[in-house]
């Protein structure tokens, strides 16, 4: 299955590109392109627990399936994550 | 409902404007949110801010949001949500959010749920420059 993976913000810089084509297995999820995706650029590894995954214009589990000419992004926690409420700051301070 | 506005654009925003695009003869408040470029993080001094999306996604999510909102205030007339994205320097508004309802309750309540969502669900990044560094905010490690 040929999958074409969008890389956003953080991740674009850290691989040094916008987007990595792939080929996965038939049945292959979410979790293969990723680990498809940090063989090629082991960097990205630590984010894992962070990431974010989008197909299309909605957001996906890893388990979710790939079809064939997916397209899947890959994202950094959302900009809201620090700043999500008063509590947050004042908390730092 | 088709005026309802939702986009991620690189320009400048205008309060002004957004306000007007709200406009509607049963309203009776319009309340704005406007986010702006705070000029610290935790005390550092921030130099300016890069704004980053999935636009075409980002629309949509905020599409949802105006829906979610329609469905939970019925007394919500029109929504419009905006981000920019780019370079942004302090003071400078990075969303706009304009709700009018035919009573102020609903258009507070609905601006507010507007806000915390899209904090949540629209993909958006902004990176942090300061004087001696740059940090993706919401990254451990930067």
């Amino acid at each position: 299955v040929r999958v074409r993976v969008h890389l956003f913000a953080r991740y674009r810089e850290v691989a040094g590109r916008e987007q990595v084509d792939l080929e996965i297995p038939e049945g292959g999820t979410v979790q293969s392109a990723w680990s498809a995706v940090v063989e090629r650029h082991p960097a990205l590894a630590q984010y894992r627990p962070f990431t974010l995954f989008a197909v299309g214009h909605d957001y996906v589990e890893d388990d979710h399936r790939l079809k064939p000419g997916d397209e899947l992004c890959l994202f950094p926690p959302v900009s809201g994550g620090r700043d999500a409420g008063p509590a947050a700051g004042d908390a730092r301070r | 409902m088709d005026a309802d506005i939702f986009a991620v654009v690189d320009h400048p925003l205008s309060p002004d404007e957004i306000a007007a695009r709200v406009d509607d003869p049963g309203a009776g408040g319009i309340v704005i949110f406007s986010g702006v470029v705070r000029n610290e993080t935790g005390g550092r001094p921030v130099k300016y801010l890069e704004y980053e999306a999935h636009a075409p996604m980002a629309e949509a999510k905020l599409r949802e949001i105006g829906a979610a909102i329609r469905g939970r205030w019925p007394g919500v007339k029109r929504v419009a949500m905006v981000h920019r994205i780019g370079r942004l320097d302090i003071g400078e508004s990075s969303v706009l959010i304009a709700v009018s309802a035919a009573h102020r309750g609903d258009a507070f309540e609905a601006c507010r749920y507007a806000i915390d969502t899209l904090k949540q669900t629209v993909p958006v990044w902004k990176k942090e420059h300061f004087e001696d560094g740059e940090v993706w905010v919401g990254l451990q490690g930067g």
